[in-house]
């Protein structure tokens, strides 16, 4: 079993590097990471919804090994919080 | 100096030398000036990317001082955020070399990252907001203990609070941001009263140890407990009794309609009788103990019921308990233990 311990020495490690970016810039992102929306392999972190369309990503996340978005509807936008985002990757 | 007027040159050149000299000393003056204007914007940068971290370090540090009983959860939290984007107006408050130095830095401690990109087009003001009401979003795990209205207000509660305690940082539009939020919350009248001292110390039996307001003091403390007994429940129907029940707890202790009484090191001869002097004109009684003081607490609860009961003769009184182990910030547990005796008007109908 993992320790308290570990975990607040795994958090102390892990810093949110954030970036604030206009709506319009979502397409400019998604092709930085090399995603496709069309595939339909993305889904809402929160909500677990498929997302389809470009004006629909609220949140990008890339912890370096995989890339999670998150849907810009208001109740998921108001759940994911970037400081415990680590919970759900 | 100008050198070429030692040499010996026909007039024309010279008077081509100066040209040119003049020339060369403007364009360098000019880049002079370029270069400090570029510098003084990369600065502007900086600080203002470094105010969005600055806030959020600053709201670590309020939740440590001010907020004692949730100082743990920082334990939960990132020690740092790094800042690599920030819209200002029409700017964009970027710097790849700042970014890059902090990350060059951090990864000497093996620290590891996590790229968010948040979309929206939020204003300076709004993203400052937006970094303080997460901090506090995730401090307040209430999820099961209280609706999601008055959660909300909690947080943006707190958000104003520490907002208003770093004017300087933040800035008076982020305070009006959430002020104006605030403003349209449900419960704010009785958050704000239950964050008053005056409360605290009209309801409170005996002369406590420190006047601290009851929000941070019992309220919070009695949160967490009950969040902690309810971590495993997924009980639909049990989550709404205990939230609503909650809100119960708190409207009343609002209304002044619950005494509390502290217990410490004065004896319970010294208890009972700040109960007794004061207890008739109240409805219920919260007796609130932690660490070594819960032995007295336990000796006094039946002597308290019996007093409570006398006095409601005609009502049915019910008690509820709040107990258990919480984390202190230095990872150390403190027992706690609540006793809630109130009129149960349900029983009576």
């Amino acid at each position: 079993m993992t320790s308290i311990n570990t975990v607040y020495r795994d958090l102390r490690k892990t810093i949110p590097v954030l970036t604030f970016a206009r709506k319009r810039e979502v397409k400019d992102y998604l092709k930085l990471y090399n995603i496709d929306l069309a595939t339909g392999e993305y889904r809402c972190k929160i909500c677990g919804e498929i997302i389809k369309e470009e004006n629909d990503v609220g949140i990008l996340i890339n912890d370096g090994n995989s890339i999670s978005l998150v849907c810009n509807k208001k109740s998921c936008m108001e759940r994911a919080n970037f400081l415990k985002i680590y919970e759900t990757l | 100096m100008k050198l070429y007027r030692f040499l010996t040159l026909p007039d024309w050149l010279r008077a081509v030398v100066e040209l040119i000299w003049n020339f060369l000393a403007l364009v360098g003056f000019g880049t002079v000036i370029y270069a400090i204007s570029k510098l003084l914007k990369i600065l502007s940068i900086f600080k203002e990317i470094g105010k969005i971290e600055d806030t959020y370090s600053k709201a670590r540090n309020f939740i440590k001082d001010e907020l004692s009983d949730m100082a743990f959860t920082i334990n939960y939290l990132p020690s740092e955020i790094i800042v690599e984007k920030a819209i200002k107006g029409e700017k964009v408050l970027s710097s790849s070399l700042r970014s890059c130095l902090k990350r060059a830095v951090k990864q000497i401690t093996r620290k590891r990252y996590i790229q968010v990109v948040i979309f929206g087009d939020m204003t300076y003001p709004e993203q400052l907001a937006y970094v303080i009401k997460k901090t506090f979003e995730a401090v307040f795990p209430f999820q099961k203990v209280l609706d999601l209205d008055l959660r909300r207000s909690l947080v943006t509660y707190y958000s104003y609070k520490f907002a208003l305690s770093s004017e300087e940082l933040v800035g008076r539009e982020t305070i009006d941001l959430l002020e104006d939020e605030l403003k349209k919350s449900p419960h704010k009248d009785m958050l704000v009263k239950l964050d008053s001292k005056e409360l605290e110390e009209a309801i409170t039996l005996n002369p406590p140890p420190e006047v601290r307001p009851l929000l941070d003091r019992v309220i919070i403390p009695i949160l967490r407990l009950k969040s902690q007994e309810l971590s495993d429940v997924t009980d639909a129907s049990l989550i709404e009794m205990t939230k609503s029940e909650m809100y119960n707890l708190l409207q009343k202790l609002a209304e002044r309609k619950i005494a509390i009484l502290f217990v410490g090191q004065k004896t319970p001869d010294e208890y009972l009788a700040y109960v007794r002097e004061k207890i008739n004109w109240f409805d219920g009684l919260l007796i609130c103990s932690r660490g070594l003081w819960v032995k007295t607490h336990y000796i006094l609860e039946p002597e308290l019921s019996t007093i409570m009961q006398n006095i409601h003769l005609t009502e049915k009184l019910a008690t509820k308990y709040f107990e258990g182990d919480l984390l202190s910030e230095n990872n150390e547990t403190i027992h706690h233990r609540y006793t809630y005796m109130y009129v149960n008007s349900d029983a009576e109908s």
